[in-house]
């Protein structure tokens, strides 16, 4: 079999049973979903789909531990603090902030 | 389409003691854009709501009028970016390509790569359609994958499937039933399933 050039490059492989339950979005799964679509050609226009997709397949190793919007926010931010956005360190002195405001589970 | 919150009302989700890792990873980055004035939460707040009113309903009405109408089935076929617009449905950059089933032929969308999908007509994509197993399993045992869905293609009928791209997103434009052929066309913009319209069932009338 080739060489897989990247996570997402998965059709074709074997797998197992489809599951075809529905999933209700999470609050902030619509927020991860609205932010990427705002900064679309026909919103900010900071990112494009294809920007977004080639973060995705960046994520290496991460994309199979990540889910879903997990791994859409994840390469969001990885494209923010690329274009200058925010830097590295500002993120993590906010997810520090953000982390003492909450009691996390 | 009014969906439960996962236990995570959104208070709590900013304030409260349910938040996961992820979580505190979105809030950060939503506050650092409306920080840095890219975003406003008004913009946000109002973007969320208008994706929670897009469902299928919109496709489904735009394929019964096909069903019915000649004249804009042609040009949903020729040009669906096009014909949509007539639905006030922008497409943004996307191109809209609707592709009929025939007695002949069936045919299934997916997106290997990951998601893309028309959402801007059909709503954000079902979780399965995003999963590993359909995108891995569908290009390659197409057949089995649609009797998962309790859709039987006979082996005469030629199964295309249809691998979307970030610029051109498919819509399956169904069979209509011959069972329908009293039906008026808001009575069959009803019986027309999202699952339908992506290729992995066909629609039947209610018995």
């Amino acid at each position: 079999m080739r060489k897989k050039k990247n996570p997402a490059d998965m059709g074709g492989e074997a797998a197992g049973p489809i599951d075809t339950a529905e999933h209700e979005l999470a609050f902030w799964e619509w927020r991860v979903d609205a932010m990427g679509q705002l900064l679309r050609p026909w919103g900010a226009n900071l990112t494009n789909t294809h920007e977004g997709r080639r973060a995705i397949e960046a994520l290496g190793e991460d994309y199979e531990k990540l889910n879903y919007y997990e791994r859409k926010l994840w390469s969001l931010q990885a494209l923010l603090i690329e274009k200058g956005i925010f830097s590295d360190e500002e993120l993590k002195i906010k997810l520090e902030d953000v982390r003492g405001r909450q009691r996390k589970v | 389409m009014p969906h439960k919150h996962d236990k995570t009302e959104f208070q709590k989700d900013t304030e409260g003691p349910d938040v996961t890792e992820t979580q505190v990873r979105e809030i950060a980055v939503r506050e650092l854009l409306i920080e840095k004035g890219i975003l406003t939460a008004d913009q946000i707040r109002k973007q969320v709501e208008d994706w929670e009113q897009k469902t299928p309903a919109l496709g489904s009405k735009i394929i019964a009028r096909a069903w019915c109408d000649n004249d804009f089935k042609k040009l949903l076929l020729e040009d669906g970016t096009k014909a949509v617009a007539q639905y006030n449905v922008g497409m943004g950059d996307l191109e809209l390509k609707v592709i009929e089933n025939t007695p002949e032929v069936h045919n299934v969308v997916v997106c290997t790569l990951c998601s893309c999908y028309p959402r801007p007509v059909l709503g954000l994509p079902p979780a399965w359609y995003k999963s590993s197993n359909y995108r891995r399993r569908v290009i390659r045992e197409s057949r089995a994958v649609l009797k998962e869905f309790g859709t039987d293609i006979p082996e005469e009928i030629e199964l295309r499937v249809h691998d979307s791209t970030a610029d051109l997103r498919y819509l399956v434009l169904p069979m209509r039933p011959d069972q329908s052929k009293n039906m008026t066309e808001k009575e069959l913009s009803k019986i027309v399933t999202r699952d339908s319209m992506i290729g992995v069932t066909t629609v039947r009338v209610p018995s």
